[in-house]
């Protein structure tokens, strides 16, 4: 259903960002990408949200270019960007500006509830901790129903203990509306919990190094031991990746 | 302690010093330090303002200089507001109109009174045009400064939820920009009051710039101070109603002076219920 076709991407400085990424998406794949920085991940997943455009190629969704953001792309950043001055419930319906008031305060509620923070509907951001106002960032992000949610590293600035339980939550979630999903993230074993197929860019210029269909049954848990060698496997290519990588030795003779 | 209990407590700290001054003044006039016809005790100032409200000309010369300030800033705001969303939001525009209303501001209010006055008469017009002039620069070089300084993350998230142009202005510029806004508009109700004074000074046969240059002319300090007086009296009281209203718009900032309010509201309630 989502389709990227030889998309590069170059910045005005100069730099390439991206090189030739090839990639197909199934209807509720989940789709776990990782790289070292500057691999341009957040760059990718920018370019198939339709905030930035690629230099060449394009990103398709069921046969139709994205060239701006669609309501059937759904896109959670690393941090909460809630609006300071609505209340988190209107945060939640500032996703839903076509539908009829009633309509909005009601899949509101439900979306918020999902996410364990119907109590909190009507407190500003700032009465939130960073672990609620990334929940309640990511009931904004499902409240409209996306076909396809892009997650950028949504729980990097959580910790360990909030970060498994919007993780194991993020599953949930897929369980119940089987949207699909592309998370990017830094934190290998989280790409390893979540994902079907697990993608490794490598930088400058980005592209794709390789590609994994992770054969491990759900659910899965943390401690398998077959989670435990893909990891390995994981950190040897992302090594990989940052050794090839061309640029100044690491250390000086 | 109440919150009204509070803000009393509050305010009964910012008197100290005006009556401290005043204490000082009566002190001096008692004292016999100065000649009273260059600066008459506290009791003349008062017996003037007595005297000028009894015969009506206090609320005559009150409520022209404040329709005055009203106008211009009313006049200034809206022109700012309209040039200043425009440059904010949109580099065309800013590009087009910035330089010229910068360079504008480079010429001394003051230095467009006999324009004015050529094209558009010793009365009203002139006066009410020098005012907002006076109010727009404020308020428009704030107004897109704030547009521009908009968290470009927060118009993303909008930008992804399918806003655009009118819809993004509404409900993500415009909120973001309020409190940058309230403080042009605070600075442009100063300068109003300040060329309103230019404004009276120059030509007018009512109006508390009046008030003070007639005092001036007849020999008598005591009308010049109670004008004085009066400027200060309105020009605070004005400015209080502005930065309540904007308060009120910009609760949900997270400031350090606005977490200041909210904890000692917070400590009134948890006394509240500590009775």
């Amino acid at each position: 259903m989502l389709r990227i076709e030889r998309v590069s991407k170059r910045f005005e400085s100069g730099t390439v960002a991206l090189r030739a990424i090839d990639l197909a998406l199934d209807r509720g794949e989940i789709l776990g990408i990782v790289g070292t920085s500057g691999s341009g991940k957040s760059t990718l997943l920018r370019l198939v949200a339709g905030l930035d455009r690629p230099s060449e190629g394009a990103v398709l969704l069921d046969g139709v270019p994205v060239t701006e953001p669609r309501p059937e792309l759904g896109l959670v950043f690393q941090e909460p960007r809630l609006m300071p001055w609505l209340s988190v419930r209107e945060n939640v319906e500032f996703a839903l500006p076509d539908r009829p008031k009633p309509e909005r305060r009601a899949r509101a509620e439900a979306a918020l509830a999902r996410v364990g923070l119907a109590a909190f509907a009507d407190a500003l951001p700032r009465a939130l901790s960073g672990g609620m106002a990334q929940r309640a960032a990511i009931a904004r992000a499902l409240v409209a129903r996306p076909e396809v949610l892009l997650l950028d590293e949504p729980f990097s600035a959580l910790d360990a203990f909030t970060r498994m339980a919007l993780q194991d939550h993020l599953l949930e979630i897929w369980r119940h509306d089987r949207p699909t999903l592309i998370l990017v993230t830094h934190d290998i074993e989280e790409a390893l919990v979540l994902s079907d197929r697990v993608l490794v860019l490598r930088a400058r210029p980005g592209r794709i190094h390789a590609e994994y269909q992770l054969d491990l049954p759900r659910p899965r848990r943390r401690t398998d031991p077959r989670l435990q060698e893909w990891k390995e496997r994981l950190l040897a290519d992302l090594d990989l990746a940052l050794g090839e990588a061309p640029g100044e030795p690491d250390f000086a003779i | 302690m109440t919150a009204f209990g509070r803000r009393l407590g509050g305010s009964a700290l910012g008197w100290a010093l005006p009556l401290l001054l005043l204490s000082i003044w009566e002190a001096i006039a008692q004292a016999g330090l100065v000649r009273a016809n260059l600066l008459p005790p506290p009791a003349a100032v008062a017996a003037t303002l007595w005297g000028l409200a009894k015969s009506g000309e206090l609320a005559e010369h009150v409520t022209i200089t404040l329709l005055r300030v009203l106008l211009g800033f009313l006049l200034g705001t809206a022109a700012a507001t309209v040039l200043g969303a425009l440059a904010g939001y949109s580099g065309t525009w800013r590009r087009l109109l910035d330089p010229t209303i910068q360079g504008l501001r480079s010429v001394p209010s003051i230095a467009w009174v006999p324009l004015f006055i050529l094209w558009l008469g010793i009365f009203e017009a002139s006066k009410i045009t020098l005012i907002a002039v006076g109010v727009f620069f404020p308020v428009y070089l704030n107004l897109m400064a704030g547009i521009r300084e908009t968290d470009r993350k927060l118009v993303e998230v909008a930008r992804i939820h399918g806003y655009r142009g009118l819809a993004l202005v509404r409900r993500v510029l415009l909120p973001a920009t309020l409190p940058a806004y309230v403080t042009g508009l605070r600075g442009g109700l100063g300068l109003g009051w300040m060329f309103v004074v230019a404004a009276e000074m120059m030509g007018a046969s009512e109006g508390l710039g009046f008030l003070l240059i007639d005092g001036q002319q007849t020999g008598r300090p005591a009308v010049i101070l109670t004008s004085l007086l009066l400027f200060a009296v309105l020009g605070k009281a004005t400015d209080l109603v502005l930065s309540h209203l904007g308060r009120r718009a910009t609760r949900w900032q997270d400031s350090y002076a606005a977490q200041q309010e909210r904890s000692a509201d917070a400590a009134d309630r948890a006394g509240f219920q500590a009775i």
